[in-house]
């Protein structure tokens, strides 16, 4: 097998001889170091073969000889070769190639995220985008020891993460922030302020009041300690707990515009493919023109062949035409919607909280109408917060 | 000062096999020659070599040479009879 590709990688032609002095011929050609191989007599004609460089010695002797040798076919890379020369186009294909692939390996050709929700994976491509990050990226010019540092500082939930590049691949490892456990019931803790109000009524089930009922306080306000100490001046550090009911203030703005759009849906719609490679986008349609405006619904396929994923895509549009139409409201039905968003708001985000009184303020600015409501509210501004302990030797 | 060591005559069994001929049959189907100089007589029923004393002739039917280069080729076909003269 390696023979026959290296002969083939050398060239050899098939030959036919006859006449006279055959064997005479083929002894002279040998001990010149010249190889024949595959040499079947057929009749009066002999064929064979012989590389290709030693063809014109070879015809040489023979000639010598009184031998007529003639080629009946030629094979191999030379003769490939040269007629590839005259099909330059080919020449130009492979050429630009294997620049093209050579170019390629500069570009990120996938993102692979590991060990995070698939929800989160969604907001930590957006996040590596703004920071380029994407299939397509220039790879020379990622720094992702930086990349990383900068990303973690962007997105909260996360602890730890590492930009791995494999080749083409970008790998991500993300480690997600793990919250604290809630205060156990038995662990010592503070009860701290988390507004600001005037306290009206404070029950303390454990620990040492700290403020007193129409006292004034800030967020983050000692309320109750737990540390306590008893009559013979021992401390102990206790699991603080109580009801700091207090009057605080909270403001909330609702804004709507009065000029609105609606879009009304139509039941035609359009869908359209394109190519997607290293980032740009190649579309599979001619006629870009879209007979209304349309609602984008895109769905990305990623290739991926055993297991490997490419940087080509196919994307399929899914156009929902819509027609617009412009609704003016008047001040008074501004007003009625903002109210019903202002219910909606005290219901979901104020359930646990008593409104005493609120004031409102309208104002309106082109053409959006706002409403703050400053709301006067009796709430439980009680924080636990766990008290560090730090034992010192005893000596 | 290095001593300088004996020099070794190793047996040259390949020059051996150059001036010696010698065949290694494959069933009937195919025959390695070394150690021959020349064709004196090649048709499909008959080759004739030289060797260096003796000269070697194989009958058969549709016999050809696979390969043929200097002093080894490879005899392919049906071989009925090899006979040595000289």
């Amino acid at each position: 097998m390696y023979l026959s590709l290296i002969r083939r990688l050398k060239g050899f032609v098939d030959f036919q001889m006859s006449g006279t002095g055959i064997e005479e011929t083929l002894n002279q050609t040998v001990s010149q170091g010249f190889k024949i191989w595959r040499l079947i007599p057929k009749g009066n004609v002999f064929c064979g073969c012989i590389s290709s460089g030693e063809y014109r010695g070879f015809a040489g002797i023979a000639r010598k000889n009184g031998t007529k040798v003639r080629v009946v076919k030629k094979y191999g890379a030379p003769f490939y070769w040269v007629r590839l020369k005259r099909r330059k186009g080919i020449l130009v294909g492979a050429g630009l190639c294997c620049f093209l692939l050579l170019l390629s390996q500069n570009f990120l050709w996938s993102i692979e995220i590991h060990d995070y929700g698939e929800k989160d994976r969604a907001f930590l491509t957006e996040v590596m985008e703004d920071y380029g990050i994407h299939v397509g990226a220039y790879l020379p010019g990622l720094d992702c020891r930086l990349l990383q540092q900068q990303i973690l500082m962007e997105i909260e939930d996360i602890s730890w993460m590492a930009l791995n590049r494999k080749g083409t691949v970008l790998e991500v490892e993300v480690s997600e922030k793990v919250i604290p456990p809630e205060i156990k019931e038995s662990s010592p803790c503070n009860i701290i302020a988390k507004r600001d109000g005037q306290v009206v009524h404070i029950e303390v089930y454990g620990g040492k009041g700290m403020v007193e009922e129409k006292e004034a306080v800030s967020k983050g306000d000692l309320l109750v300690s737990g540390i306590t100490e008893n009559d013979v001046g021992i401390v102990r550090q206790i699991h603080a707990d109580a009801k700091v009911m207090a009057q605080t203030h909270r403001k909330h703005t609702i804004t709507f515009d009065l000029h609105q759009e609606e879009k009304i849906f139509l039941d035609q719609g359009d869908t359209r493919y394109a190519i997607e490679i290293l980032g740009v986008t190649i579309p599979l349609y001619v006629d870009f023109s879209l007979p209304f405006p349309s609602q984008v619904k895109t769905e990305e396929t990623p290739v991926s062949v055993l297991g490997n994923t490419y940087p080509v895509s196919l994307v399929k549009e899914q156009h929902q035409f819509y027609q617009t139409k412009q609704i003016e409201y008047t001040k008074a039905e501004g007003e009625a919607l903002i109210q019903k968003a202002f219910q909606v708001y005290e219901q979901e985000q104020m359930k646990e909280i008593a409104i005493l009184s609120f004031e409102e303020k309208i104002s309106e600015k082109d053409g959006k109408l706002s409403i703050t409501r400053e709301y006067l509210c009796e709430e439980d501004i009680a924080a636990k917060m766990q008290l560090s302990i730090n034992e010192t030797p005893k000596n | 000062m290095k001593e300088k060591l004996p020099k070794i005559q190793l047996p040259r069994e390949n020059n051996l096999a150059i001036y010696t001929p010698r065949i290694i049959l494959q069933r009937n189907r195919q025959a390695i020659v070394e150690g021959c100089e020349r064709i004196l007589i090649y048709d499909e029923n008959m080759i004739r070599l030289q060797a260096k004393k003796q000269e070697i002739c194989f009958y058969g039917s549709g016999l050809s040479l696979q390969s043929f280069q200097a002093k080894s080729m490879i005899i392919a076909g049906t071989i009925d009879k090899i006979e040595y003269f000289g």
